[in-house]
């Protein structure tokens, strides 16, 4: 395996991707913690404070001495054409590092209270601003980062399983079994996949809850991009079953399936990896797009694309522009994944450096 | 000469009818999955005290709602073939009736995103390549790099936002109130107008992607020895830039043409549906969510022939750019 | 014999990024009026370099560290780039190795050929046709009408690499640089390639320069030579040119 080595080791030379790499280590661990570093809860909400802006964190009392981090209360008001006014009171909460707040499972299995950051009710703390329901973004983002970072992944995974059965088979086989599963796959990528999505949704039961919407949302984005990721495995089987050691392999009597195991997946690996990555970015706007219009996650589940709904509506945009914080999230994870895989290509391939080509 | 169009036309031929049998299946199992979830849009109708029962039984034996499923759905091809799209339960009016103006608006779309792409694209990758590694170039690179991260309906949201605080461009639809009223040189000035927005941000994504493919054959091709050969024959430098690195460097491109259209395509869907623009995209939406079968069908098949067309002109396209191309 | 046409007089060039790694040493070189020149040299020796030198067309990744390339005594180093470009192909011209690399894919061949004809006589009108077809012939390919409409990679290698040396003679050069002419041909084409080369000194008065690793074919063929060997001239009874004699004559 010292091809894959050599990879690995130009890969982790690329500055920009490793940091990419971090960026997109700590999301994943925000999401899996979720229940901790979040204030509040998906279903918290407070209609006192919609649309609140972002809380301010002071260190000193108003008459100049140290306090430590506190946030002041809020008091809501109209102006003379009815828009929400938010003004800090006098009122001072303390905030808790670890302090106790609503309790939870915390990764499913233990019952737990203790919260990253917090502060004692009815005082709030919204890092990022609320929404129209009073609910923090900020604790909506990172519960929702396990719908939206998860999607992408498992969708890629089913992709690439299939992927990888269908291209690594017609890839090796060739001749007729090759000719049809080709057309297969055009077939598939035939038809504009927004419009196949919402075609697919459409043949999905409305009675289904929201782990089922999940599911079904991660299928029908697997099923749209199986096929494109088979053609790139196919032709990637094309060319490494010319070489010799797979002829190698043949004349000492191995099987089709052996060879296929143990010489060309192995070899297709590092290739592949980059091919899923840049794969990732796709499922992951599939999913914010799909949750977008109304027919993703529903409410009261939180994704970076349903929570962007409430900017479909774009005056609500001019007063409280923090709605547009998911979008931020998407587009620094789909540059993240973007980064790694065209990193991980230029390693596995450094001739391609610095084309643009797709793989 | 008559032979290359002889095999042309034969190709043309096989790839039409390929794509027909492909369009077919891809119809045939969307049916189905409606057919076999439950609820239609008859369901709907149902709940609604003023629809009498004698009008929803004259629906279900209009449209054989009562036979098997596969039945339905020959019934449904059936009258493809002659030009029927069957009834829209939501909208109360033939499918034929909605799907052609939707079809030319979403047309009118694409093509104007696809103008701006290409328009763009190609003078940018070709500019970047040429100042390689000079601060342009690096600028050029980076900014394509944020924008190819930034989801499209994101870039229309900005954009909407800014038309409405600075008042200049409309926020949405295709026409203003009113405009069948105007002149045809005014009503298309309305128009236009109201095509900046989704356009942009349908195009700016694949501005990005495009010009960067560019800029990569570009280079590629002005590594090749054949550059370096017209070089050694004197030719001016304008002529072995815009005449043999241009033409060698756009010829694979054109390959990308056809996904190009359809990835247009179905962001023009998105786009549709937030920029409010009366497409197939937005049909579309609406039928999905109301259930209306024969609604959803049509927009997916006048998609997937929009795609067909794009795909197939992009293939006669590339065999008239490229003499090594051999037509199967 | 005759006056120098072109010579190159200790040239030094060395990579832009690392000026101490010299991919010519003070390399010297006399190309008389009329005479071919053979420039022997293994992969890697510099002689492709020296060649594209000779045109003015020197990589971007390498730099001129001292010397000379003299063109009837004028140093085109000293020249601006277009004059430089009007001098390429029409007094000075090269062929290349790989004949199906050197031509542009999408273009018939009589296409490019008219189109360096024009880049060097915008004039010559209808005319230009009845001189490719007469070029063509010079070069004894076969059917010139039908080669000219001919893409590259419709002919065959030898058909190819002929139609490679009308395009390269296009605008009439004194003086032709022939990078391995013969080397991915068979070895009646390559007979007949060397007695083109003959015929092309005798009738038109070129002079050529060959570059080429077949010692023995340049033995030939050349009036005088020069053996290149990692950037450095060595004369005849240097060890490295033995080795290319002697594995020429094994």
């Amino acid at each position: 395996m010292s091809e894959f080595k050599l990879a690995w080791q130009r890969f982790v030379k690329d500055r920009v991707a490793l940091i990419a790499l971090w960026v997109l280590g700590i999301l994943y661990a925000a999401a899996l913690f979720a229940d901790v570093i979040t204030p509040y809860s998906l279903r918290d909400e407070s209609r006192l404070h919609t649309y609140c802006p972002p809380t301010a964190i002071h260190f000193l009392t108003s008459d100049g001495h140290w306090a430590g981090p506190y946030v002041r209360g809020v008091a809501m008001s109209y102006d003379e054409y009815r828009r929400r006014i938010y003004r800090e009171t006098d009122e001072a909460y303390p905030l808790k590092f670890f302090g106790k707040g609503e309790s939870y499972k915390f990764l499913g299995v233990v019952t737990w209270d203790r919260h990253l950051l917090s502060v004692d009710a009815p005082g709030r703390v919204y890092l990022l601003g609320a929404d129209s329901r009073g609910r923090d973004i900020f604790s909506r983002i990172i519960h929702g980062a396990r719908v939206s970072l998860t999607i992408g992944l498992f969708g890629v995974l089913i992709s690439f399983v299939l992927g990888l059965l269908v291209g690594g088979i017609a890839g090796y086989f060739g001749g007729r079994i090759d000719n049809i599963l080709m057309r297969m796959c055009e077939m598939v990528m035939m038809v504009p996949g927004f419009y196949l999505l919402l075609a697919l949704r459409a043949a999905v039961p409305d009675t289904l809850n929201s782990l089922q919407v999940y599911a079904a949302i991660v299928i029908i984005l697997a099923f749209i991009g199986w096929a494109g990721l088979a053609r790139v495995i196919r032709g990637m089987c094309l060319s490494l079953k010319e070489r010799d050691y797979v002829l190698a392999a043949r004349t000492m009597g191995l099987t089709d399936m052996e060879i296929v195991m143990r010489h060309i997946l192995p070899h297709t690996i590092s290739y592949s990896l980059a091919a899923v990555a840049l794969a990732v970015p796709g499922y992951i706007l599939g999913e914010s797009a799909l949750s977008l219009i109304g027919l993703g996650i529903q409410d009261p589940y939180a994704s970076w694309g349903n929570m962007l709904s409430e900017a479909m509506n774009i005056v609500r945009i001019q007063f409280a522009p923090w709605i547009l914080w998911p979008a931020f999230f998407i587009a620094l994870t789909v540059m993240c994944f973007n980064l790694i895989g065209d990193a991980l290509r230029d390693a596995w391939d450094p001739m391609l450096k610095g084309r643009g080509d797709q793989p | 000469m008559t032979r290359p169009y002889e095999r042309m036309g034969r190709y043309i031929i096989k790839r039409l009818l390929t794509a027909v049998a492909l369009l077919l299946v891809m119809s045939f199992v969307t049916f189905m999955l409606m057919r076999l979830t439950p609820g239609n849009y008859l369901d709907t109708l149902r709940l609604d005290p003023q629809i009498s029962k004698d009008t929803l039984a004259y629906y279900e034996k209009l449209y054989q709602l009562d036979k098997p499923a596969w039945q339905q759905y020959l019934f449904w091809l059936a009258g493809l073939v002659r030009g029927e799209f069957g009834y829209s339960f939501y909208y109360n009016v033939p499918v034929a009736k909605i799907i052609g103006s939707r079809l030319g608006n979403t047309f009118i779309l694409s093509f104007a995103a696809f103008l701006l792409t290409w328009m763009l694209a190609i003078p940018l990758g070709i500019w970047a390549a040429l100042n390689r590694g000079r601060w342009g170039d690096r600028v050029a690179q980076f900014i394509s790099y944020i924008v190819l991260s930034l989801p499209g309906f994101f870039v229309a949201m900005v954009l909407l936002f800014w038309a409405s605080t600075t008042g200049w461009l409309p926020l949405g639809g295709m026409e203003s109130p009113g405009a069948e009223d105007l002149s045809l040189w005014a009503r298309s000035w309305d128009m236009f107008r109201h095509l900046i927005i989704p356009a942009t941000a349908l195009s700016l994504g694949s501005i990005a992607a495009l010009q960067k493919i560019m800029r990569g054959n570009m280079l590629d091709v002005l590594g090749r020895q054949y550059i370096l050969a017209a070089r050694a024959r004197g030719l001016p430098e304008h002529r072995v830039i815009y005449v043999h690195a241009l033409r060698n460097a756009i010829n694979p491109m054109i390959t990308l043409l056809g996904y190009e259209f359809s990835a247009l395509l179905s962001g023009a869907a998105l786009m549709e549906i937030i920029t409010s623009w009366p497409g197939l995209g937005s049909l579309m939406l609406t039928a999905v969510r109301s259930k209306d079968i024969y609604l959803v069908m049509a927009s997916m098949m006048m998609g997937g022939v929009l795609f067909v067309i794009g795909n197939l002109l992009a293939d006669i396209a590339l065999a008239k750019a490229d003499p090594r191309i051999q037509i199967k | 014999m005759n006056e120098a046409i072109v010579s190159v007089k200790n040239l030094t060039l060395a990579l832009a990024e690392s000026p101490a790694t010299l991919i010519l040493d003070d390399v010297s070189l006399v190309v008389p009026r009329g005479s071919i020149v053979g420039v022997v040299g293994g992969s890697g020796s510099g002689k492709t370099t020296l060649g594209l030198a000779m045109l003015g067309l020197i990589p971007s990744a390498m730099q001129v560290k001292t010397g000379k390339i003299l063109w009837e005594d004028r140093d085109l180093l000293m020249r601006g780039p277009e004059e430089l470009r009007r001098m390429r192909g029409a007094r000075v011209s090269m062929s290349f190795q790989e004949a199906a690399s050197a031509f542009d894919p999408v273009f018939t061949v009589g296409d490019q050929i008219l189109e360096a004809m024009a880049a060097h006589n915008p004039s010559a009108g209808k005319l230009a046709r009845q001189k490719m077809f007469d070029l063509l012939s010079l070069v004894e390919v076969p059917d010139p009408r039908r080669v000219a409409a001919n893409y590259p990679h419709e002919l065959s290698g030898g058909l190819r690499q002929r139609a490679m040396l009308a395009l390269a003679l296009s605008a009439k050069p004194s003086v032709l640089i022939a990078d391995e002419p013969t080397s991915s041909l068979d070895v009646t084409l390559q007979a007949r390639v060397m007695q083109l080369f003959r015929k092309l000194r005798r009738d038109l008065g070129l002079s050529i320069v060959l570059i080429a690793h077949d010692l023995g074919m340049v033995e030939r063929l050349a009036d005088e030579m020069v053996v290149l060997s990692k950037g450095c001239v060595v004369g005849k009874d240097h060890p490295y040119a033995r080795a290319l004699m002697s594995a020429q004559e094994m």
